[in-house]
């Protein structure tokens, strides 16, 4: 199975490094983009696909939660929201976000929401190969 | 005779009713400046309750903190510090128990730096914050915390909603009794000006100039377009005073 793939989508260049920070201990994981705006980050989600991503809500150009209702039907990635506003979390969970963590987190808590994508995106990878396997039976 | 004393009963009424009518004046007067005093204190206390409530707000206290978090994992100490630093000294000067309703320029734009200087390590390149100060305006007196929360309108609206570089410039020019003091945000900002949507931040200070220079002070907002930058100027004039 291949490595989970993430995405980083944050403004402000700090707090892109404390994602990637919590990240170095998943030897597993490949961060394919790190955008500094909405914009960005959705034209890097469409074309990568990726399997985690961490958006920031309050981005320039596109919020987060804009960038959500953007998204195809058909591609489910498992979306934390990292902000350091909680008024948006009921909105991001309605937006099927998986988990929201707010700045300042501790690493446990960052570990929590990250075990949580990571059960989802093998999970997808799983569903993704199951009708090849089936082909190849036949 | 009984007109002379009838004339000088006169002159004794119109004597009392004198006076009478400049007491209660003095007394209207009196009152006036104490409920003048009363509101300009009042105003102070609110703006620096505006000025907490910035500094508490979850969006900037929180990033901060998690900056400087940030900051000391990737082994940058140095760096934490003085961002920890500067918070500490902005916390206590809003804290500050004996807040003077002006403060020299000079020393405005000593808390505007911490302020500042914060947000940068934050915003980075894209945050450029420039000053033109005439000479000799040090010692001029602006009222205390009032570039602060424009500092912050411009950050809110024009550095966070745009992707490349946004220039802030402070500065301060005078006539022979005006101080001009303006904030100019220039940038590929997305966020449109509305005069309507002022804003507390603008409305607070408005009110406060009216109250501490009355009919000598002037508040403009100055919304431009130049080729593919934007932004907005506000440009205050108060009575030019010195310490």
């Amino acid at each position: 199975m291949s490595d989970c793939t993430v995405l980083i989508a944050d403004d402000e260049k700090l707090a892109r490094e404390a994602v990637k920070l919590q990240l170095a201990t998943y030897p597993n994981v490949q961060i394919v983009a790190e955008c500094t705006n909405g914009k960005q980050a959705l034209e890097q989600i469409l074309q990568q696909k990726p399997g985690i991503i961490f958006l920031d809500i309050q981005m320039p150009v596109l919020n987060g939660l804009e960038i959500l209702q953007q998204l195809p039907a058909a591609y489910h990635p498992a979306i934390i929201f990292v902000t350091a506003y909680d008024t948006y979390a009921l909105q991001a969970f309605e937006n099927d976000a998986i988990d929201y963590l707010l700045k300042p987190f501790t690493d446990n808590r960052f570990d929590k929401a990250f075990q949580k994508a990571l059960k989802i995106c093998k999970s997808q990878q799983v569903d993704e190969s199951l009708p090849e396997a089936n082909l190849t039976e036949r | 005779m009984t007109a002379i004393s009838g004339l000088f009963y006169n002159f004794i009424i119109y004597l009392i009713i004198v006076l009478i009518v400049n007491g209660l004046k003095y007394y209207d007067d009196l009152q006036q400046e104490k409920t003048k005093t009363h509101q300009l204190e009042k105003r102070l206390a609110e703006s620096r309750m505006q000025f907490l409530k910035q500094q508490l707000q979850p969006h900037f206290l929180f990033n901060t903190h998690h900056s400087i978090i940030t900051l000391m994992k990737i082994g940058l100490t140095n760096k934490a510090v003085s961002m920890m630093e500067k918070l500490s000294d902005l916390m206590r000067f809003a804290l500050r128990e004996n807040m003077q309703q002006e403060v020299p320029l000079q020393k405005e734009l000593e808390l505007l730096q911490l302020y500042v200087d914060i947000q940068k390590i934050r915003f980075e390149d894209k945050l450029v914050v420039e000053y033109q100060i005439e000479e000799h305006l040090e010692k001029a007196l602006v009222p205390t915390m009032m570039l602060q929360p424009l500092i912050e309108n411009a950050i809110k609206y024009a550095v966070e909603t745009s992707e490349g570089e946004t220039t802030i410039t402070i500065a301060a020019t005078k006539t022979d009794d005006k101080l001009f003091l303006s904030i100019k945000d220039e940038g590929s900002s997305l966020y449109n000006f509305n005069e309507t949507k002022k804003g507390i931040g603008i409305s607070n200070t408005e009110e406060r100039l009216q109250q501490l220079y009355g009919r000598q002070q002037h508040l403009e907002l100055k919304p431009f377009k130049n080729n593919n930058l934007k932004g907005l100027e506000v440009v205050i004039k108060i009575p030019l005073h010195y310490v």
